[in-house]
C-alpha cells in the first residue's frame, strides 16, 4: 500500500537564490527561484513563494516544501505516515491503534488521498454506501444545537460490535438553464436524508443537515500564517456596494482566546484541526481531546475511555506534515488563452473575493507542540481566496451555522491548486457538498454576493468562458 | 544515512550580492517539456506495462480465487495450493506499485487491496460473533485484502496446517472474493468499460452491479488533447517518473526503512509488525518486484532490462539525451535490486545490519537518480 512518498534522500522541487539587494523585483523581494530544469520561475508561477514546488502529477498536493530537508525531512515523513497510514481497532497498538468505536475516516488520507479530495459514496452510491463513504454530515437542530444522542457530525462508520450513528442518502433533482448564447448547462440540488439511526430517530423537520465533501490540503500553512493585519484590512475594504459584496470575519473563541477563523468551508477553524480530526473523524482520543467521540452514548459502554491513542508530539508531526506541504506552481501562465482567460476573471470582478496575492506574517507560526516554522513568514503568496465569509444566496444556504457564520455564508475558496484536482483526485466536484460537477456549475451556483459575477460571467461569449476554466485550470 | 547523498539532495540555496534590478521581460514562458516525441513511449508504457501487469494480476485473481473455492469443497487439500496462488497473484501487484496512480488511487483500490497493519481485532472480532460474514459485512469493516487472507493462511512464513474453523473459512471465501473483484476493478478502469471481454469479469460485474468510472489507459494515451488530465506529453512521462520515485522511496524509507528504524530504536516487537506481509516471510519478494516495476516502467515493458529495452520507453528518450545518465539509471535500478535481494531471509528477523542499510541507501540512490531525468527538460 501507498503509505507516502518522498524519502529524506529526495528534494528537487526548487533551487532558492537569495538576493541580497535592493530592488530585486520577484515576487517575495529577496529570492529568485530556480526551477528543477535551472530556469528562474516566473513570479507569477510562485503559488507560494518558498514553499512552491513544481509538480502536475498526482503527488502534486503531497510534495514537502523545498525547504523541508534534514530533521524536518524526518518528521514530514513522520506525520505523513499517521496521516495516511490507516488507524485500526487494536487498543493495544501504540502506533496505529485507537480507531472509533464511532468513526468517519479511518486515516486522514482516506478521505484526502495524496493530500486531495477523496471521491466520495455520496456520488458513486448516492450517501454512505456499504463501506468507508468519505464525506462528512454536519447535524443539529432547527435552533441549531446538538442533539445529546449524536452530537455535531453523524458518524456514518463503527467498528465491529457498534453501531454506526446513521447512514446518509442524497437525491438530486436537476434544472437545465441557457447561457444568453443558447449553451446550456444544469445545475442538481441535494435533498439531505438521513435513516437507520442508531437511537432516537429523529424527524426530517427536526434536522439540519449540512454535507462536506473533503477539501483539497493546499497551502494549509501559508493559510495558518496569514498576516492578520491583512485580513482585518481585507474585511475592511471588502465593501463593494455596487457589485453587493460585503466580506467579514469568522471568529473562533476557543480556551477563552479569540482568533481569525481561515480554515474550514466557514472558516470555522484557526488551526488545522489535527487534534479534532483525530478524535471526531478516526475516533482517536488524545491529551485534548481524552473521550472518545460517542462518550454517553449507550452502546458506548465498554468503549468509552482507553485513555489516550495518540500523543500531541504525534499530532504535531501530522500538523507539521500539512504545514510543510508545497503548493503547486501555476503552469502556462504565459499561454495567451490563460492570459486571456485571467483578464476575463478580473473582468467578472471575481479577485473581489478571490484575491490573488496576498502575504504572510512575519511571526514565525507555532504548531500545536510549540514548534515555530519560520520558512513560512514573509511571503509572498497567490492563494486567490480571501478567507472572510461572504453570503451566497439561498441556494447554497445549509441553515448550519458555524460560529459567526450564517447557513447561507461561506468563506471564499482558495482557489490555488484547483487547476490540479482532477489529476490528483480523479474528479472535478466543487463547492462544499460537490454539487458543482465542473467548474462552470461552480461559477453558476455563485448567488448573493457572487451574483454580479455569476452574470458577468454569464454574458461573456462561449470562448470567454472557456478561457475562464483554462484560467482555473492553470490555478 | 549516507550524507553526501543527503545533502546532494537538498535544495540549494546561493546567497548573491549586488543584483540590483530583474528584468521580467526575460522570464520563460512556463511550458516546460522535454522536446521529444513521447507518444511510442506512453503507448508502450500503457499496453506493455501498466496493462500487461494489471491483465497478470487479473488472471492470478481468478486463479486464488478459484485455489479457494477447491479447498472449500475439500479442505483435506490443504493450504499449499492457495498459498502459492497468494504469493503468485502478489508479483503483479508488487510490480504494479511503481502506477499508484489513476484507478488505485482514485478508487481507493489501493488501501482496499492492501490495507496495512491488518487490524485483527476486529478480524477476529467477527470470526467470533455469529453475524452473516458476507462481501457488505466485510466491506464495513474495511478488513479486507491480501492481508487479511495471508493472515488466515500462512503461519510463519509456511502454509497453515491447521484446518481452518468454518467461519475462518467463510471469512477466507468472501475476502478472496472482495480481493478479486477489487482487481477486476482495478484492471477494468484501465482499459474502460467497453473493452472488458473477460467473461468472469463480465459475470462478477455483473453480479455485484459494478460500475467502471475511468479509461485511464485513455487518459495516458490522449495525454496533451482534450480530454486527458495530462495537459502535455511530458506531464504524463513526469507522472510515470514521479510513481517511480514514489515506490522507490516508499521501499527505502518506510517498508525497509520504517521497522529497521524501529528495531534500531530497541523495540523488536513492533518493528516486527511493521513488516509488511511478515505472515508469509514474503517482504524480500514483495520489495523486490517494486523494483522491477520501475525497471519495467522505465525500460519499457515487463521483464526488459538495459540490454532489451524497448526502442519506445523512457529509457530510450534518456539515452538520446545523456546517455550517461540512462546508464547511471540503469545501474541504480540493478543495485537496488540487487542490495534487496541480498538481505538476510527472512527480512522480518533481520531488520537490521549492513545489508539492510546498504538496500535503504540503495533506494534512496535510486530516487535521486530517477529525479535527475526531470533536468532533461528544456
Amino acid at each position: 500500500m501507498r503509505i507516502k512518498h518522498y524519502s529524506k534522500y529526495i528534494q528537487l522541487s526548487v533551487v532558492v537564490l537569495c538576493i541580497m539587494a535592493i530592488g530585486a523585483c520577484s515576487d517575495n523581494a529577496d529570492e529568485i527561484i530556480l526551477k528543477p530544469n535551472g530556469k528562474v520561475a516566473d513570479p507569477a508561477e510562485l503559488s507560494a513563494g518558498n514553499s512552491t514546488v513544481f509538480m502536475s502529477s498526482v503527488f502534486a498536493y503531497d510534495t514537502p516544501a523545498p525547504w523541508v530537508t534534514g530533521s524536518l525531512m524526518d518528521r514530514f515523513l513522520a506525520g505523513d505516515k499517521l496521516y495516511d497510514d490507516p488507524r485500526i481497532a487494536n487498543q493495544d497498538d501504540p502506533l496505529q491503534g485507537g480507531l472509533g468505536p464511532l468513526y468517519v475516516g479511518f486515516s486522514c488520507g482516506s478521505c484526502h488521498k495524496n493530500a486531495g479530495r477523496s471521491y466520495p459514496t455520496l456520488f458513486s452510491e448516492g450517501g454512505s454506501g456499504t463501506g468507508f463513504s468519505g464525506q462528512l454530515a454536519f447535524i443539529c437542530k432547527q435552533n441549531g444545537t446538538f442533539f445529546r444522542e449524536y452530537g455535531r457530525v453523524l458518524h456514518d462508520q463503527a467498528i465491529f460490535g457498534t453501531k454506526p450513528e446513521g447512514r446518509l442518502s442524497a437525491t438530486y433533482t436537476e434544472k437545465t438553464y441557457e447561457f444568453p448564447d443558447g449553451e446550456k448547462y444544469s445545475l442538481v440540488k441535494p435533498t439531505y436524508k438521513i435513516t437507520e439511526w442508531y437511537s432516537d430517530s429523529i424527524a426530517p423537520e427536526d434536522l439540519i443537515i449540512d454535507v462536506r465533501i473533503p477539501l483539497r490540503h493546499v497551502g494549509m500553512g501559508q493559510i495558518m500564517a496569514l498576516d492578520p493585519d491583512e485580513l482585518k484590512q481585507l474585511a475592511a475594504l471588502s465593501n463593494y456596494p455596487e457589485y453587493g459584496i460585503s466580506g467579514k470575519m469568522n471568529i473562533i473563541t476557543e480556551r477563552n482566546k479569540s482568533f481569525i477563523g481561515t480554515g474550514g468551508n466557514k472558516a470555522q477553524h484557526a488551526d488545522l484541526t489535527v487534534e479534532l480530526g483525530f478524535s471526531s473523524d478516526l475516533g482517536v482520543t488524545s491529551d485534548r481531546f481524552p473521550l472518545e467521540v460517542g462518550y454517553g452514548q449507550s452502546q458506548q459502554i465498554g468503549f468509552s475511555h482507553y485513555g489516550i491513542q495518540i500523543s500531541t508530539r504525534d499530532m504535531e508531526n501530522v500538523d507539521f506534515y500539512l504545514s510543510s506541504l508545497g503548493v503547486p506552481a501555476r503552469r502556462n501562465v504565459n499561454n495567451a488563452v490563460v492570459k486571456k482567460g485571467e483578464e476575463n476573471f478580473y473582468k467578472a470582478k471575481c479577485q473581489l473575493c478571490h484575491i490573488p496575492t496576498l502575504h504572510t506574517k512575519q511571526d514565525p507560526i507555532a504548531l500545536l507542540n510549540g514548534t515555530r516554522l519560520p520558512w513560512l513568514s514573509g511571503q509572498t503568496i497567490h492563494p486567490y481566496g480571501d478567507f472572510l465569509l461572504h453570503d451566497m444566496g439561498p441556494g447554497l444556504d445549509s441553515h448550519y451555522r458555524s460560529g459567526l457564520a450564517a447557513g447561507y455564508e461561506w468563506r471564499t475558496t482558495p482557489l490555488w491548486g484547483i487547476g490540479l484536482q482532477e489529476t490528483v483526485s480523479g474528479h472535478t466536484r466543487f463547492l462544499h457538498d460537490g454539487r458543482a460537477r465542473n467548474y462552470v456549475e461552480a461559477i453558476m451556483w455563485h448567488d448573493g454576493e457572487g451574483a454580479v459575477s455569476r452574470e458577468l460571467f454569464k454574458r461573456m461569449s462561449k470562448e470567454d468562458r472557456d478561457a475562464v476554466v483554462t484560467f482555473l485550470r492553470s490555478l | 544515512m549516507n550524507k553526501s547523498k543527503f545533502f546532494l539532495g537538498m535544495a540549494v540555496v546561493f546567497t548573491a550580492v549586488g543584483f540590483t534590478a530583474c528584468d521580467k521581460s526575460g522570464t520563460e514562458g512556463t511550458e516546460d517539456g522535454y522536446g521529444y516525441d513521447f507518444k511510442a513511449v506512453i503507448n508502450t508504457y500503457v499496453d506493455d506495462v501498466v496493462l500487461n501487469t494489471y491483465t497478470d494480476m487479473k488472471d492470478k485473481a481468478t486463479i486464488l480465487y478459484e485455489a479457494v473455492e477447491v479447498y472449500k469443497a475439500n479442505p483435506s487439500v490443504g493450504l499449499t495450493n492457495v498459498c502459492a496462488a497468494w504469493r503468485t497473484m502478489r508479483i503483479p501487484w508488487e510490480q504494479s506499485e511503481g502506477f499508484l496512480f489513476g484507478p488505485a488511487a482514485l478508487l481507493s483500490l489501493d488501501p482496499s487491496l492492501d490495507s496495512w497493519p491488518l487490524d485483527k481485532t476486529q478480524l477476529q472480532s467477527i470470526i467470533d460473533s455469529n453475524i452473516e460474514i458476507s462481501l457488505d459485512a466485510i466491506a464495513s469493516s474495511n478488513v479486507h485484502g491480501f492481508h487479511t487472507i495471508e493472515y488466515l493462511i500462512f503461519k510463519d512464513g509456511e502454509p497453515r496446517t491447521t484446518a481452518l474453523t468454518d467461519r475462518e473459512l467463510k471469512y477466507l471465501i468472501a475476502a478472496t472474493e472482495y480481493l478479486r473483484n477489487d482487481t477486476y476493478l482495478l484492471w477494468a478502469n484501465w482499459v474502460g468499460a467497453s473493452n472488458i471481454t473477460d467473461t468472469k469479469v463480465l459475470a462478477a460485474f455483473k453480479e455485484n452491479e459494478t460500475d467502471v468510472k475511468y479509461n485511464f489507459s485513455e487518459q495516458f494515451k490522449k495525454a496533451g488533447a482534450a480530454g486527458s488530465i495530462f495537459l502535455s506529453e511530458s506531464d504524463a512521462i513526469d507522472q510515470i517518473i514521479d510513481g517511480c520515485i514514489d515506490i522507490a522511496s516508499e521501499v527505502g524509507a518506510q517498508k525497509i526503512g520504517g521497522p529497521n528504524a524501529t528495531a534500531k530504536q530497541g523495540n523488536l516487537e513492533q518493528a516486527v509488525l511493521d513488516v509488511e506481509s511478515w505472515y508469509s516471510w514474503n517482504s524480500t519478494d514483495d520489495y523486490a518486484n517494486n523494483i522491477i516495476s520501475i525497471r519495467n516502467s522505465y525500460f519499457g515493458g515487463r521483464g526488459k532490462t538495459a540490454a532489451t529495452a524497448s526502442a519506445n520507453s523512457i529509457s530510450a528518450f534518456v539515452k538520446s539525451k545523456n546517455a550517461g545518465l540512462n546508464i547511471e539509471v540503469g545501474t541504480a535500478i540493478e543495485t537496488a535490486y540487487e542490495a534487496i535481494k541480498a538481505m538476510t531471509y527472512p527480512f522480518r528477523n533481520n531488520l537490521t545490519g549492513a545489508k539492510v542499510d546498504a538496500a535503504i541507501d540503495a533506494c534512496g540512490d535510486l530516487e535521486l537518480t530517477l529525479a535527475k531525468i526531470k533536468t532533461l527538460k528544456d
